[in-house]
Formats: C-alpha cells, sequence, structure tokens
C-alpha cells in the first residue's frame, strides 16, 4: 500500500520551508536559485501527490507543466547571473586598461 | 513495504535539501540538489507516476544540474547578491522557516478528511491519458508555452552574447 | 477556424511577433529603427481590432473564455503595450542598435502571455499564461545596460523576486487543486471550506502580490525601478500589475467568491498596509522613480481595497481604474525617460524650470501627477473617487477614510516635482530635452488617455461596470 496523502503533503511542507530558509539566508546568486528549486520541487510533490490521491489526471498535467516552466525560469535566472559576471570582469577590465594607460 | 521505502526516500530527500541550503561549498550543493531531485523521482514511481518520474530525472536531474554547474564554474566569483531586505539572518530565516512550516503543517493535519480519495488512476494507462491531455483539453497552455520557451531561448541567448557598444 | 475565434487577439500578436522577427532578419544591423516601430504599429491595429469586436465566447473546453472581462483587460494590456513599445523606440535605437527586434519580441511574447492570462479558467493554462507574461519581463530588464552596470543587478533581484514568488503561488495553486479536487476555477468553490484552503488561497495571493508590488511583498520595487531602464519601467509600472489583478480576479472572484469571508480580512489589511508604506516610501524621495515607486505601491493599495469588497461594483472600479493608470502612470515614466536621459541623473533637480525650457513636457508631467494625485478632472479623480464609493457601499467606511486622508498626504509629494517645474528657476543654460517623435506619440496618447477618461468617464465606466456585472453573474 502506499503511505497516506497526509505524509506527502508534510514532507512537501518541509521542503517547501527549507527552500524559504535558503532563499533568505543565502546571498550566493546560484546557492539563492538552489533554494528556488527546492521550493519547486516541493510544488511537485504536492501536485502527484494530491492525482494519486484524486484519482485525477489534472495533476500530473500541472505537474509537467510546472516542471518545463521551472526549467526555463533557471535558463533565464542564469543567463542574468553569467551577464552580472561580465559586467563585473568588463569593470575590472576597464580599470586595467586605464591603469596601464 | 511502500511505507518503509517511503520513510527512507523522504528521510535521504529531507537530508539532502538542508545540504542544499546549508552547505558552503557551491558545486556540492549542486550534487546534493541532485540527490534531492532523484529522491523526488523515487517518490513519484510510488504514487505509480512513472512518467513524472522520467521527466524529473530527464529534464530536473539531468538539465537542471548540468546547468546549475555550468553556472557555478561561470560565476564562482559573484557573491553579495542580496534578495530580502538586508538579507536575513541564520536566525530570522530559521525563525520565518519555522513559522512557514508551522502554518503549512497546521494546514495540513486540521484538513485531514475533507478530503476524499477516489479510485487511483491505472498506472498501465496513465501516460496514454497524459499524452491525449496533452492534444486535447490542455492543447491551449502547450502552444503558449512553446512561445514561453521561444522567448527564453532568444532571450537568453541575446544576454549571453556579446554586448552593443555603448 | 471559428473554434478560435476567441484568441482572436493573441493570435494576431503572435502575427506580429512574425513580423518582428521577419523584419529584424531584413534589416541591416545598423538601422532597425523600423522594427520598433513596425511593433507599435501592430499592437496599435490590435488594439484597433478589440475595439471592434465582440465577445466571441469559450474556446478549449471552456478553458479558456473571451467575455466582457477578458475584453476589457485584453485592451488595458494592449493600450500598455502600444504605450510601452513607442516609448522605448528612441531608447533601443540609441542604447543597443543590434538588439532592438530581441527587445520587441520578448514583449510581444508578455503581452500574448496576457492577452491570454485575461481569459483563463483553468488553473494550468492561468499559471503557463502568467508566467508566459512573466518570464519575458525579466529578460527585458536586463537587456538595456545601464553605463554604471545597475540595470543587470535590478534585473537579478527582480528575477529572484518573481522566480521564488512564482514557487510561492504554485505551492498555493497546488494546495488548491487539492482541496477542490480539480484545476478548473468554476469549480474551486465546491471545495469545503479547510484550513488547507485557506492556506492555499493565502499562498496564491501572496505570490500574485508579489508581482503586484503590494506591500509586505513589495522591497523590491523602488531598487528595481530605479536600476532597470526607464521605458522599460513605464510598462513594468503598468502591465504585470493589470496581470496580477486579472490572476486574481479569475481565481479569487471567478472561484472562490462564496468564500469571500475567507479571504476578504487578509487583503483589506494589506490594501491598508500599502497605502501607508507606499506614501512613506514615497515621500522623503529626491529620486523621480523612486518617488513614482512608492507612489506606485500606495496606487495597487488602493487598488486591492476595490477588489477585496468582492462586489460588481468594486471590480468594475477597478477595472476602471487599471486603465486610468496606464495612461497616467505610463505617462509620467515616459516624461522621467526623457527627463532622465537629458539630465543622466533621474533626481528630482533635473526638473528645475522645466515649465520655463519646455512648456509642454512641464504640463504633460503636471497632468500626469494631478492625476495619479486624484484631481478633478483628470482619469485619476474618477478611478479614485468611484473606488472610495464602491467600497463605501460594501461598508468599509473606516478604509475609506484613510485612503483619503492619505490621498491628501500624496498630493504633497506629487507637487514637490510640480514645484521644481512652475516655481524654481532652470539652471544657467539649461536646454530644452529632446523629445524623439514614437517618445511624442506616446505622451500625446497618454495625455488624451489622461485627460479623456478624466472629462469623459460614462463609456469606460460603463463598460467596466459591465464586465464586471457579466463576470459576477450579478
Amino acid at each position: 500500500m502506499t503511505p497516506p496523502l497526509t505524509w506527502f503533503l508534510l514532507l512537501s511542507a518541509a521542503l517547501f520551508s527549507v527552500g524559504t530558509y535558503g532563499l533568505l539566508t543565502r546571498r550566493n546568486a546560484i546557492a539563492i536559485l538552489l533554494s528556488i528549486e527546492i521550493m519547486a520541487n516541493a510544488v511537485n510533490i504536492n501536485l502527484v501527490a494530491f492525482s494519486r490521491c484524486l484519482g485525477d489526471l489534472a495533476g500530473q498535467v500541472f505537474t509537467l507543466f510546472a516542471i518545463s516552466l521551472t526549467v526555463a525560469e533557471v535558463v533565464i535566472g542564469l543567463a542574468i547571473v553569467v551577464l552580472l559576471y561580465r559586467d563585473r570582469d568588463d569593470v575590472r577590465a576597464d580599470l586595467a586598461d586605464r591603469m596601464r594607460g | 513495504m511502500n511505507v518503509a521505502l517511503f520513510v527512507v526516500v523522504a528521510a535521504v530527500l529531507l537530508a539532502a535539501s538542508i545540504s542544499v541550503v546549508a552547505g558552503r561549498e557551491l558545486v556540492r550543493s549542486v550534487l546534493w540538489l541532485a540527490v534531492a531531485l532523484a529522491s523526488t523521482a523515487v517518490l513519484f514511481v510510488l504514487l505509480h507516476a512513472e512518467f513524472i518520474a522520467a521527466v524529473q530525472i530527464l529534464l530536473y536531474t539531468g538539465g537542471i544540474i548540468t546547468l546549475m554547474l555550468f553556472g557555478v564554474m561561470l560565476t564562482a566569483r559573484i557573491t553579495g547578491v542580496r534578495i530580502a531586505v538586508g538579507s536575513a539572518g541564520r536566525v530570522r530565516g530559521g525563525l520565518v522557516a519555522v513559522g512557514v512550516f508551522a502554518t503549512l503543517a497546521w494546514g495540513i493535519l486540521a484538513s485531514q478528511g475533507t478530503i476524499v480519495a477516489h479510485e487511483p488512476l491505472d498506472p498501465e494507462s496513465t501516460t496514454r491519458l497524459l499524452g491525449a491531455a496533452f492534444l486535447t483539453d490542455y492543447l491551449l497552455p502547450m502552444e503558449v508555452l512553446s512561445l514561453l520557451l521561444l522567448a527564453v531561448m532568444v532571450g537568453a541567448i541575446v544576454l549571453a552574447r556579446r554586448r552593443d557598444p555603448s | 477556424m471559428t473554434a478560435l475565434l476567441p484568441l482572436l487577439l493573441p493570435l494576431l500578436v503572435l502575427g506580429v511577433i512574425l513580423l518582428v522577427l521577419v523584419a529584424d532578419l531584413l534589416l541591416p544591423a545598423t538601422d532597425r529603427r523600423a522594427v520598433g516601430i513596425l511593433a507599435a504599429a501592430g499592437v496599435a491595429g490590435t488594439l484597433a481590432a478589440s475595439l471592434a469586436i465582440s465577445p466571441s465566447g469559450e474556446a478549449f473546453g471552456g478553458s479558456y473564455v473571451m467575455d466582457e472581462l477578458t475584453l476589457y483587460l485584453d485592451r488595458v494590456f494592449l493600450a500598455a503595450a502600444v504605450l510601452g513599445i513607442l516609448a522605448a523606440i528612441d531608447h533601443a535605437d540609441r542604447h543597443f542598435p543590434t538588439r532592438q527586434g530581441e527587445y520587441y519580441l520578448l514583449l510581444l511574447a508578455s503581452l500574448a502571455g496576457m492577452l491570454v492570462l485575461a481569459g483563463a479558467r483553468d488553473l494550468v493554462l492561468l499559471v503557463v499564461a502568467f508566467e508566459t507574461a512573466g518570464m519575458p519581463l525579466y529578460l527585458l530588464a536586463a537587456l538595456p545596460k545601464s553605463p554604471d552596470g545597475r540595470s543587470t543587478e535590478a534585473a537579478l533581484k527582480y528575477y529572484f523576486v518573481g522566480a521564488a514568488s512564482t514557487a510561492i503561488a504554485l505551492y498555493g495553486l497546488s494546495l488548491l487543486y487539492g482541496a477542490a479536487g480539480t484545476t478548473r476555477i468554476a469549480a474551486l468553490g465546491a471545495a469545503p471550506v479547510s484550513p488547507l484552503l485557506f492556506v492555499g488561497v493565502m499562498a496564491t495571493f501572496a505570490g500574485m502580490a508579489f508581482k503586484i508590488g503590494l506591500v509586505p511583498f513589495h522591497f523590491w520595487v523602488p531598487d528595481t525601478y530605479e536600476g532597470a531602464s526607464t521605458p522599460f519601467v513605464a510598462f513594468l509600472s503598468v502591465a504585470p500589475k493589470a496581470a496580477g489583478y486579472a490572476a486574481l480576479l479569475r481565481i479569487l472572484h471567478g472561484g472562490l467568491l462564496d468564500h469571500h469571508a475567507l479571504w476578504l480580512p487578509p487583503l483589506l489589511v494589506l490594501s491598508a498596509a500599502s497605502m501607508i508604506l507606499g506614501n512613506v516610501i514615497a515621500i522623503p524621495q529626491g529620486n523621480v522613480k523612486r518617488l513614482l515607486a512608492g507612489s506606485g505601491i500606495a496606487q495597487v493599495g488602493t487598488m486591492l481595497l476595490a477588489f477585496a469588497v468582492g462586489t460588481a461594483e468594486g471590480v468594475a472600479m477597478l477595472l476602471f481604474y487599471l486603465a486610468a493608470y496606464v495612461f497616467t502612470n505610463m505617462g509620467a515614466f515616459v516624461v522621467q525617460s526623457v527627463m532622465g536621459e537629458h539630465a543622466a541623473s533621474d533626481d528630482m533637480q533635473a526638473y528645475r524650470g522645466l515649465a520655463r525650457t519646455a512648456p509642454g513636457l512641464a504640463l504633460a508631467m503636471l497632468l500626469f501627477l494631478l492625476s495619479l494625485a486624484g484631481i478633478p478632472f483628470m482619469a485619476g479623480f474618477w478611478a479614485k473617487l468611484q473606488v472610495f464609493i464602491a467600497v463605501w457601499h460594501a461598508h468599509q467606511a473606516a478604509l475609506v477614510i484613510l485612503a483619503a486622508v492619505l490621498a491628501v498626504m500624496a498630493l504633497f509629494y506629487y507637487l514637490r516635482v510640480a514645484r521644481a517645474m512652475y516655481i524654481e528657476p532652470p539652471p544657467e543654460g539649461a536646454v530644452a530635452p529632446v523629445v524623439a517623435r514614437p517618445t511624442r506619440v506616446a505622451l500625446i496618447a497618454c495625455v488624451l488617455g489622461t485627460v479623456g477618461l478624466g472629462v469623459f468617464p460614462e463609456p469606460f465606466v460603463r463598460s467596466a461596470l459591465d464586465a464586471a456585472a457579466l463576470f459576477l453573474g450579478q
């Protein structure tokens, strides 16, 4: 038999809270992104568990869309982080040029 | 049997997630995330959502972890980005997290029994039904999503390429 | 073909996207200004089409509906997009000439998401459309690079807030799905009242409130507005807020109005908090973008008041407020984009003596400020007054009095800008700022909208009332 729905929901709630903790305390951009992933993962557990308990397909469909959206979001996040990195690198390069000249 | 498996997987999942947010070494955090996402896939198998489990492994564990590792390699030196007002310390962050968990757990425990369990889906036909749903009832969100993915792809490429001289 | 008729407006925007892609490909990298003009013309054409059509019913098994509410919101989104594109043309051509096409592509994709969102009656469609409206904005925030590099940091902050709020909203929606056993919004109301439902509603609301910029989820607003490019902020300051309210209308009014008592008290508290804190943020600002950010927080708080009361009159006045807000707030940001470019700073000092150096621009800004403050015969006056009346009818007199007092207080900081323009002398050798032609068109449209809605509010109020009454079935 499958464990009861409540167990899955409580596990998901715990994961969501862990993600929230990371979101609030981490300062590194990638670490924040990882924390948000933990939160998004909790959502998927909720959806699939509900889908199983309700015998309803919509929860699984919802999960697949949620996964796709999260992947798109990560791509954007990394693009912006890389951009920020290069901006700062540009600044360093500018300084180096000026000091030389 | 399944209950025992659930307890083990849940413990691994929780421990891995805590390691992700608490770890100091970024690369390790990413690898712990891989563990967390993979153990989530095991949970999905337990829930008879085999297709979702496969997607979880392919897209999340495969795609996102690779992306994240690239991200770590490219940007190891960036620090000091703050999200919250004055980026909460560990104590405040911990208090908020405990508060969130308490609220959610109250909502879940106090609502036991309001959700009426139904006959579960037939695991044999779930994947086929999913495929059909994507091409019928959920065709519109599918199309909207494809537009979003196009926009994200174009946008990410244009950001990653060299900038105009400004 | 007729099955797709309800989706005519998003499909037209898709057509504009294709045109933009092709034009971007054909034009030489050195001269792509025409892409923006094409995009603006295409969206303006879609707006014209939206004025000509009438609601055409459901599509895709009822998960999407083109009703009076969808049509009204679509017009608001389309107007905001036309103005947002027009305001960006000169800026884009100057600062990132080779990447203009991508800028408009992202803005149009966001617009298409909003158009679908307005009519979403299924949680899955609503989430996908909401994210399609939201995600391109993160990229748009990062695309124009400010000389000091702050725009990328502003974009990253906006992205983190957006991604985290999405996770929160999705968590809430997953609980709503579980509590109701369906993703059909119309059937959510059948869910039994339970703590789970309450937590789900609140998490969903919190996720959306982040994007609207409501207290206590507002902390990112001043920084992002200050750091991002001003023409983009003009769009950002109205369209996503309208999208957030559209999503909340569909979920809370469309699905959970039977449980109104569940969500009314927290929303009223947040509305009061937003109105108070927004004004507190705006009062001491010397930076015009930060001032407008604070004012925006207060304005969405007033809108939340109209939203929360849960009556058809309240919904109608929220809709009218959104329309007035598009012209008024975008107008103010467009003026600021001109002034910021001219003075290379967003400080209020740049406005000194503007009435003498550029009387037309000063007058336009004065009109926008008066409308934001809610002075009679401006769009913002009717918006505020009608919200107050609707909230009064819903027996929330104390909040009406609070809102009215704060509106008078707000006059103080709006008039500080006016004083700089009209009373202080211009600095030595001040010259009039150059207003490019597309920007001028956008400004004229904003002035016409602000004054037009102020002098002839009836047709707009009536169509808002119709939309709200039909939506709520009252």
